[in-house]
């Protein structure tokens, strides 16, 4: 028995709903930046909180994801993908590191839109451009791996 | 130090400080699953997972250098005005580009790396089909 795997369907049952509700968080937090940039200044709580949300997100995602992972790498990826359609252990092996990517990618998101809810218009503007472009990051790596984690099971479940 | 500045520099320091480790793979022990065992050597033809210490040297890498930025922001003195000091306008934006273009490309260099060693660019072949 290998670690987690008695837990590992209602772990990567958790793991897909949490990567579903962050790709849905950082549409919304994209659209009410530019909202916000384009002038409308009460979104800018909407952007602190849709990061809070996020960072929450991100964090259950990750873990249950870690905690999957022996699972999948003995009884998926060993003993089918690797012998039979290895190209697929190259989808996973981007997902898991652009996983990890994401991580300073999503603190960053939380930090800089702490200066959204807390300062002065000006240093918001400041902040905004590197806000977005991590957040937009964030919403390709979340969206690569989400995609990629469906399709990889329907190629074989753990 | 300005408080956007400050937030602006801590980011960047573990965005970047982040990615350097996790390029540059420090060695880290290897989780072999079957075992349960961790170990510092790559055995071929054990099912191994090098991810775990990598994410952790990235994570440990990154968390030291936005406490190491963030305190040694504090110790910024404050202008003449006794206002808090602000970054100039085109270190900020030079900063956020680095940032954005390092992590853009360490992630289509770890795509390109996966995809070429597991042979994705070529059609997707299905066993039977």
């Amino acid at each position: 028995m290998l670690v987690f795997e008695s837990m590992a369907k209602p772990l990567l049952f958790a793991h897909f709903i949490s990567g579903v509700i962050i790709l849905a968080t950082l549409v919304h937090l994209i659209w009410r930046a530019v909202d916000y940039l384009r002038g409308r200044a009460g979104q800018r709580l909407n952007v602190w909180l849709h990061a809070v949300v996020l960072a929450i997100g991100y964090a259950v995602c990750f873990v249950t994801g870690a905690m999957v992972y022996p699972t999948f790498r003995v009884r998926v990826r060993a003993d089918h993908f690797d012998q039979a359609i290895p190209w697929a252990t190259g989808l996973f092996e981007t997902k898991e590191h652009w996983a990890s990517l994401g991580l300073p990618a999503v603190l960053g998101v939380l930090l800089l839109a702490s200066v959204l809810a807390r300062t002065e218009a000006d240093d918001r503007r400041r902040v905004l451009p590197l806000l977005l472009g991590l957040a937009v990051i964030s919403l390709g790596i979340v969206g690569y791996n989400v995609w990629a984690g469906w399709y990889l099971t329907t190629l074989h479940g753990i | 130090m300005n408080r956007a500045d400050y937030l602006l520099l801590i980011s960047a320091a573990v965005a970047l400080t982040f990615s350097a480790a996790y390029y540059f793979q420090p060695p880290a022990p290897r989780y072999y699953p079957v075992e349960h065992a961790w170990k510092m050597e790559h055995e071929k033809g054990v099912p191994s997972m090098g991810w775990y210490g990598r994410t952790a040297w990235g994570l440990a890498a990154g968390t030291a250098a936005g406490a190491l930025t963030a305190l040694g922001l504090l110790a910024v003195p404050r202008d003449a005005n006794g206002h808090p000091r602000r970054l100039p306008a085109w270190l900020g934006t030079s900063l956020s580009l680095l940032v954005l273009v390092v992590l853009v490309a360490l992630a289509a260099q770890i795509m390109h790396h996966e995809f070429h060693k597991w042979g994705t660019y070529q059609p997707w072949q299905l066993p039977g089909s």
